[in-house]
């Protein structure tokens, strides 16, 4: 699995936005902060609490100068489906081939899914931050905000230090 | 009831329930015929020519044999049934504790029977707006779980007694009114013929070959009729010899 520190392979994905399809490259993620999180599978009964989740953080991530992507190993038509059922606002990168879930090293491998893992991003495309859980226990996103925001001081951030309360 | 074109899938759950509702009685009967043709057949070849013994064997054999049948099934269908409950009570506590389990596996079983996706997840999403309609497909798709039958197990084992007492009658019946060869060629016949009877018609609720499974029961009754009377022949010269 990539580590802190390393930059992102290269890749060149079909991907679902809201009302339409596309494509992002790693390219794409330069200059941004992005919180990239891959999960199992679209239409799960026990995914949607992280993926509306993040949906409901998206406005605080930008604001941060930050873009949220989902990927998982869904078609791009299933993740277009995916989109509309649940009303989310960020894109969702089809793996289809499995290709980048493989080269992030989070692919489990047995079933061909994705495990929970999320990797925030730098705008110099290197990973600054790496999280995986086992596929029954969901993430905190709101962890997943307080990292982006301790990472974006650019200073030392004590344990459980924790803007979003001082808010 | 108004025509609502569903005539021919109320036939079909008439029929199952008729089917249901049948097995004991065929059950018992077909045991009541084979069992006392065997006992009376084998009493009759020790002492052929004590009508009366063969006749007190066949009664008190019979009788006993179907208390407990009736019993057995009493009993079984009770923890059968305080199993079924226990089963399902822990059920309903783990789709209580983490509903989205059960969504998730029907979601699973709807996809590999052939839904697309989104298909399936708004099948069980439908499914999941009725908290009780979720937890039967969850009970009985995913767990294999029947419902709890609604049938009186007392009702159950009555019918299974006095379908062993019907069944008996045939093959006990001849010797009561016939007497030595005559009575008991009689009673392989007359058994093999209800015996002929039911396979016919177990075959016909099952949608086999009705006369194949008939002609299939009356060679079991000739079997075990016949089998009986020599193994009771063999006994009791063996022990006629042994005792003088």
């Amino acid at each position: 699995m990539l580590g802190i520190g390393e930059k992102i392979p290269e890749f060149d994905r079909p991907a679902a936005f809201p009302k339409k399809t596309g494509k992002i490259m790693s390219e794409d993620l330069k200059g941004v902060w992005t919180i990239l999180f891959f999960y199992p599978e679209d239409f799960s009964f026990i995914c949607p609490t992280e993926v509306t989740g993040y949906n409901s953080h998206i406005k605080e991530v930008e604001e941060l100068g930050g873009r949220i992507i989902g990927v998982s190993t869904d078609s791009v038509d299933t993740h277009s489906a995916w989109i509309n059922e649940l009303d989310i606002s960020y894109p969702l990168i089809s793996d289809e081939d499995k290709s980048l879930s493989r080269a992030f090293g989070v692919l489990d491998e047995s079933d061909g899914r994705a495990n929970r893992a999320t990797f925030i991003i730098g705008p110099d495309l290197k990973i600054h931050f790496v999280m995986v859980t086992s596929r029954n226990i969901g993430r905190s996103v709101t962890e997943t905000m307080r990292i982006l925001m301790a990472i974006k001081t650019g200073d030392s951030c004590p344990a459980d230090w924790n803007p979003l309360e001082e808010k | 009831m108004p025509d609502d074109g569903l005539e021919p899938v109320e036939k079909s759950k008439a029929r199952i329930e008729i089917k249901g509702k049948t097995r004991d009685l065929v059950f018992g009967m077909q045991d009541g015929l084979i069992s006392i043709l065997g006992l009376v057949a084998g009493v009759y070849g020790a002492y052929a020519d004590h009508g009366l013994v063969v006749v007190i064997t066949g009664v008190t054999g019979a009788i006993a044999a179907a208390i407990s049948m009736a019993v057995g099934s009493l009993l079984s269908s009770e923890a059968e049934r305080d199993l079924l409950i226990a089963e399902i009570e822990e059920a309903r506590k783990l789709f209580e504790e983490k509903p989205y389990l059960a969504q998730e596996s029907l979601l699973h079983k709807f996809i590999d029977a052939g839904l697309d996706k989104p298909s399936a997840y708004t099948a069980v999403k439908t499914l999941s707006q009725n908290e009780d309609v979720l937890f039967d497909n969850f009970r009985n798709s995913i767990l294999d779980l029947p419902a709890v039958e609604k049938e009186n197990p007392y009702i159950n084992a009555t019918v299974m007694f006095f379908a062993f007492i019907l069944g008996s009658l045939f093959p006990i019946l001849p010797f009561i009114f016939l007497t030595g060869q005559t009575a008991y060629y009689t009673a392989l016949i007359s058994t093999g013929s209800a015996l002929f009877t039911l396979g016919t018609l177990k075959g016909y609720f099952a949608n086999e070959n009705a006369l194949k499974s008939g002609l299939k029961f009356f060679i079991i009754a000739v079997i075990a009729g016949v089998s009986s009377e020599f193994a009771g022949t063999v006994v009791g010269d063996l022990l006629t010899s042994f005792l003088a």
